[in-house]
């Protein structure tokens, strides 16, 4: 049973339309990446999921319900938005105890959560003078303090070194395997396909692709490119044309074969008794995925 | 709404500039007061009546009206800060009911008023009563009527802060509505007042004035205790449902 539920989400800011009727449910157990482009829409979604923002048209809800009618949001939901949204002049400490009296939460709660994010020895510390590293994992404390069964981030990773991204990764993968709700927005796809389960690719506003990992970058739309080193590329050309695949001669040596597979690619060579001194298969990866999407989008959108 | 009003008691708490504001209170109650001391009764200064008398006794340990709008100032950094520092994020996740936060600022900005206006008249009494005793004047206040300025200088400077926390909720540009403020005490109520004397008195600075016994500029009498905090308190109710109903309901982006 899904847990946070977008239906036909439409969000305008004046004649500007940010998300244009958006539906994607996110299911408990696993990880569900919100990817797509710089004011592709995915924080307005978010805002719009925790009740700060208003919708134009459509509704959103976790656990069946709007946010602002969840009896201890704190509770229920952990929200990371903005890691700069914090009064410069106060200690983390006293951040973390502003928010705990907020949500009714135990004052212990705030120094177990400044060990689990790595900052006890900065608690007493102005915010103001954090490196965006050190806000990023404020913020993360923050949405992780009433141990919430959901935890909804943007950008989880922005300014985390590689050790933070790390820890992110083995934070989420362990609140995933515990049955919590995890979605998160990100741009950095490198990064995502490394985390995620699932994926909801947004695009000005539109949503491209919502499915698992595994399904999107095995598509049949989205076919890993095998590279084959030969000195006949015009014969080897010709056989996968034939043969239905696609290709195109890239040096004089290689061919670039789309909508084959290796052992095919081999067979065909070997049945014209063409040499191949190299094969690569390039799988396809998200990164691929999500710029394929968006472009044939934009193609679409153009034409 | 408890935990609201514990977690915005906490917030000015745990911050530096509400502890900053305070001390400026403490700081200027004593210099305009030593001042207004030093000058009282001296030729040349006709307008300030001599310790001697109740008149001068009573501006003497009186907190200066203008002071109280750094209660106002309070209340509108208390509101207007969430939106500079994009706290007001985390603020409206923790407690979705944006009437319900904003009261509960109304309510801690209030306390912390409370406060402003209790140390303001602790001060201006200590250097009022040790004026008068220094240069031998007899007391001619009773402590029921010294009493009775600190009560009101506290509740005056209460219900303005509450009245800033609409203000800022209203205008959220911090240094916008801090300018409001002074603007409108120092300029637009004596204005009004150098008008129409009787109409002064009905202004809000003019009426918290009132509550802690001092007149502020023109106004030719001041409104009895509780028709002046009544009008104070309608402007901060007014405002906050003008907040309401506008500013508060609109994105946090």
């Amino acid at each position: 049973m899904a847990i946070i539920e977008i239906e036909n989400l439409i969000k305008r800011f004046g004649s500007v339309v940010a998300v244009d009727d958006l539906s994607f449910s996110v299911s408990p157990g696993a990880i569900t990446g919100f990817l797509g482009e710089n004011g592709a829409g995915k924080t307005t979604t978010l805002r719009v999921l925790l009740g700060l923002v208003e919708p134009s048209h459509g509704r959103c809800t976790i656990d069946g319900l709007l946010y602002k009618s969840l009896a201890d949001p704190l509770r229920r939901v952990g929200a990371l938005l903005d890691a700069s949204s914090f009064y410069p002049g106060r200690t983390a400490r006293n951040h973390l105890r502003v928010l705990a009296a907020s949500g009714d939460i135990e004052v212990r709660r705030v120094d177990e959560m400044l060990h689990v994010v790595g900052l006890e020895d900065a608690g007493d510390r102005r915010v103001g003078g954090f490196s965006l590293g050190m806000r990023q994992r404020l913020g993360i404390a923050s949405a992780l303090l009433g141990d919430p069964d959901t935890l909804i981030l943007d950008e989880p990773t922005n300014g985390l070194d590689p050790d933070g991204v790390r820890w992110v990764r083995d934070l989420l993968r362990g609140f995933a395997d515990e049955g919590r709700t995890i979605l998160f927005s990100s741009h950095a796809l490198s990064e995502v396909s490394q985390i995620v389960d699932n994926v909801v690719i947004l695009h000005d506003g539109r949503k491209v692709a919502d499915a698992p990992l595994d399904e999107l970058t095995k598509g049949a739309d989205i076919r890993s490119v095998i590279h084959v080193r030969t000195s006949k590329v015009d014969e080897l050309l010709s056989a996968v044309l034939k043969d239905g695949a696609n290709a195109r001669v890239v040096a004089t040596d290689r061919v670039d074969i789309v909508g084959s597979s290796p052992e095919r690619v081999a067979v065909l060579a070997a049945d014209r008794a063409i040499p191949i001194f190299e094969s690569v298969t390039e799988v396809a990866n998200l990164e691929e995925v999500f710029f394929r999407m968006t472009a044939a989008k934009r193609e679409e959108n153009l034409s | 709404m408890k935990r609201a009003i514990r977690s915005e008691l906490l917030k000015l708490r745990t911050a530096r500039l509400p502890w900053g504001l305070l001390g400026l209170v403490v700081g200027l109650c004593a210099i305009h007061n030593i001042l207004f001391d030093s000058n009282a009764g001296g030729t040349g200064h006709t307008s300030i009546p001599s310790l001697s008398t109740y008149a001068g006794q009573s501006q003497a340990v009186g907190v200066p009206g203008e002071l109280l709008l750094i209660s106002m100032v309070l209340g509108v950094i208390v509101a207007s800060g969430e939106f500079r520092h994009r706290s007001a994020t985390l603020t409206y996740l923790a407690i979705p009911g944006r009437a319900t936060v904003l009261v509960a600022k109304m309510v801690a900005a209030s306390t912390l008023g409370l406060v402003f206006g209790l140390v303001g008249s602790a001060v201006t009494t200590i250097v009022g009563l040790s004026s008068a005793s220094s240069e031998g004047h007899h007391l001619l206040l009773s402590a029921a009527t010294i009493f009775r300025f600190a009560a009101g200088a506290s509740f005056g400077s209460a219900l303005l802060a509450a009245v800033g926390v609409a203000l800022g909720s209203i205008i959220r540009s911090q240094v916008g509505a801090i300018i409001t403020v002074f603007v409108w005490g120092f300029v637009i109520e004596q204005m009004i007042g150098g008008v129409d004397n009787a109409a002064q008195r009905y202004l809000p600075d003019t009426a918290a004035a009132a509550m802690a016994g001092v007149k502020l500029g023109s106004a030719t009498a001041t409104l009895p205790f509780a028709v002046a905090a009544s009008l104070v308190a309608t402007v901060a109710i007014t405002l906050s449902l003008v907040a309401s109903s506008t500013t508060l309901k609109s994105d946090i982006t």
